[in-house]
Parts: C-alpha cells; structure tokens; sequence
C-alpha cells in the first residue's frame, strides 16, 4: 500500500490541478466539473476513512483517539477551500460587479461554513479525550470561532437586504474582511503559547499517517468543490429570477 | 481499538451527518430550484435578450395559429 499509495495520492492531484485549470479556463462547465469531483469524492471518502480508520497506526501518545484528525485536519481543507472561493469571488465582484462572482462568494462562504462547523465540531470532540475539555479561549479556538461568527454574519446580512446590488457590494467586503482573520487562524499557533499543537510537518508523522491524511483531504477538497458547483447554481438560479423581478419592480 | 472509541465513532458521525445531510438538502434545494426556473422560462422565457427574442417569437407563433 505505501508503495501504490502515494502514487495514486500524486495522480488524484493531477486529476484536480488538471480538472481545475479545465474550469477555470471555461473549456469545463461548472455543472460537468462538479459531477466530476463528487463522483471522485465519494470512493476516495470510503478509501480515506478506512486508511483512518484500519490502516493507519495509532499514535504514540494520544492512543486510537488520534484518528480523529483525519476527519478534523480535512474539515480546514474545505473551510479554506469555501472561504478562498469566497474572497476571490469578492475581489473580482467589487472590480467587474459581475453578478455570476457574488453567487460565487455565496456558496463559497455557505460551503465553508459547513466544514468551519465540522472543524469546530470534531476538533471539540478531539480535545475531550486530549486536553480534558470539550472548549477553551485558546488563540487557535476562539480565532477559529470568530471567523466562523463573521461568516454567519456575512450570511445574515445577505437576508436583510433586499436590493441585489447593495447586496453583493456590502457582503463581498464583509468576505474580504472575514478572509483576513484566516492567516491569523492558521499562525496563532505559532505566534502565542497556546493549549493546540503546531502544524505537524510530513517528515515528523508516520508514511502510513500521511498516506491516510492526504487520501481524506483529497476527499474533502473534492466534495468540497462539488457541494461549490451546485450551491452556485443554485445562487445563480435564484438570483436570475431575483433580478428579473427586482428590474420589473422598478421599472414598473 | 481500545481507548477513545467513542469519541471516534462520534467524530466520524458527526462529519457523515453534517456532509451527509446539507448535501442532500443541497441537491433537494437545487432540484426545486431548476423546476421553478424552467416553470418561469415557460411562461416568461428565459431572462436577457435571448429570453424575449423567444418570447416575441412564442407571441408571432401564437399569432400565426389564431389567423
């Protein structure tokens, strides 16, 4: 397995560097390239949860509990994968104010609130066994819970109002500014003492750990970008109809 | 497995339920979506230039039928 694994690991990220430049560069539709990842996803689920589960070894220190990371660590790869979408989405609605880009930073904020729920969830799960407690104001935790409030928020606020283009204008700063406080998640460990270990690197954990670890965020990243494609379309539909009738309001 | 089980299996749990269940009510959502969009584009056609050229051509049509 060590030895085909990390081959297969190298070809399914050919696969989405391949797929991804395919969609970004329009030859691949949305519709066509989310099919694609989700139809991926789903095995490469199964085959990460059992290299997780059965196949890995336990860790050294925490014991069988340690295979919680391979659901928690991958939750982050979603969550930076959702709110990514989200800021680039941002970015290019507030230069072109195409309205395709706010549907974009919809569903990438709405997706990755869903793997920040996770995150939180598991990593809280995770810190029962380990640190003796389910929550702690930890720089790493409460950075973590704070973006997660900000993105709620980004959501509340596109149900308030009303107008679609103050809409877009409004929450894609409100994404632009939720997306600063991720480099602060991700070196808070770095820069305070605090109770959550540091990034672990490839050459400090066992191959077999690294194996299953990459197969589930492949995974995660691939459902990930499935669950993008149709909350866009999704957006998009919505919003279509939303403008036609917003347009015949005023102009009626 | 020894130690932690538990905290495993509600992990693991956990993230089924969560993936599992907005995934459905994505795919649920999407589907009522994609019905009353093609309801609209029957009645209204679709939206943009391309819509009311369809729609003036519908009008011709329904004319050419009542002549």
């Amino acid at each position: 397995m060590l030895t085909i694994g990390p081959i297969v690991v190298y070809l399914l990220i050919a696969f989405v560097l391949v797929t991804l430049g395919l969609r970004l560069s329009g030859r691949l539709p949305a519709s066509a390239f989310g099919s694609l990842w989700g139809w991926a996803g789903l095995p490469l689920l199964a085959a990460g949860s059992y290299l997780g589960l059965a196949w890995s070894p336990a860790d050294w220190q925490m014991g069988e509990v340690q295979r919680i990371m391979y659901v928690h660590f991958p939750s982050w790869v979603g969550t930076g994968a959702g709110y990514s979408t989200a800021l680039v989405a941002s970015v290019l609605y507030l230069a072109k104010r195409e309205p395709r880009f706010d549907y974009w930073a919809h569903a990438g904020v709405e997706v990755g609130l869903v793997f920040n729920a996770l995150g939180l969830i598991t990593g809280s799960i995770w810190g029962r066994p380990t640190w003796g407690i389910w929550w702690t104001w930890d720089p790493r935790l409460t950075s973590t819970a704070v973006m997660f409030i900000i993105f709620v928020g980004y959501l509340v606020l596109r149900a308030y109002i009303e107008e679609p283009d103050t809409r877009a204008r409004f929450t894609s700063a409100v994404a632009i500014i939720g997306f600063l406080n991720l480099p602060v998640v991700y070196f808070s460990v770095r820069w305070w003492r605090t109770l959550h270990q540091p990034q672990s690197t490839p050459e400090t954990v066992a191959p077999e750990m690294v194996l299953a670890l990459r197969t589930m965020m492949l995974a995660f990243l691939l459902v990930c970008g499935w669950m993008l494609t149709r909350r866009w379309e999704l957006a998009r539909l919505r919003g279509e109809a939303e403008r036609g009738s917003w347009e015949l309001e005023t102009v009626g | 497995m020894t130690g932690g089980t538990g905290f495993i299996a509600a992990a693991y749990l956990f993230a089924a339920l969560i993936l599992g269940a907005y995934s459905v009510g994505l795919a649920r959502r999407l589907r009522r979506e994609r019905t009353s969009s093609r309801m609209r584009d029957f009645r209204h056609g679709p939206p943009g230039p391309a819509g009311a050229a369809q729609t003036a051509d519908r009008k011709q049509a329904s004319m050419t039928r009542a002549k």
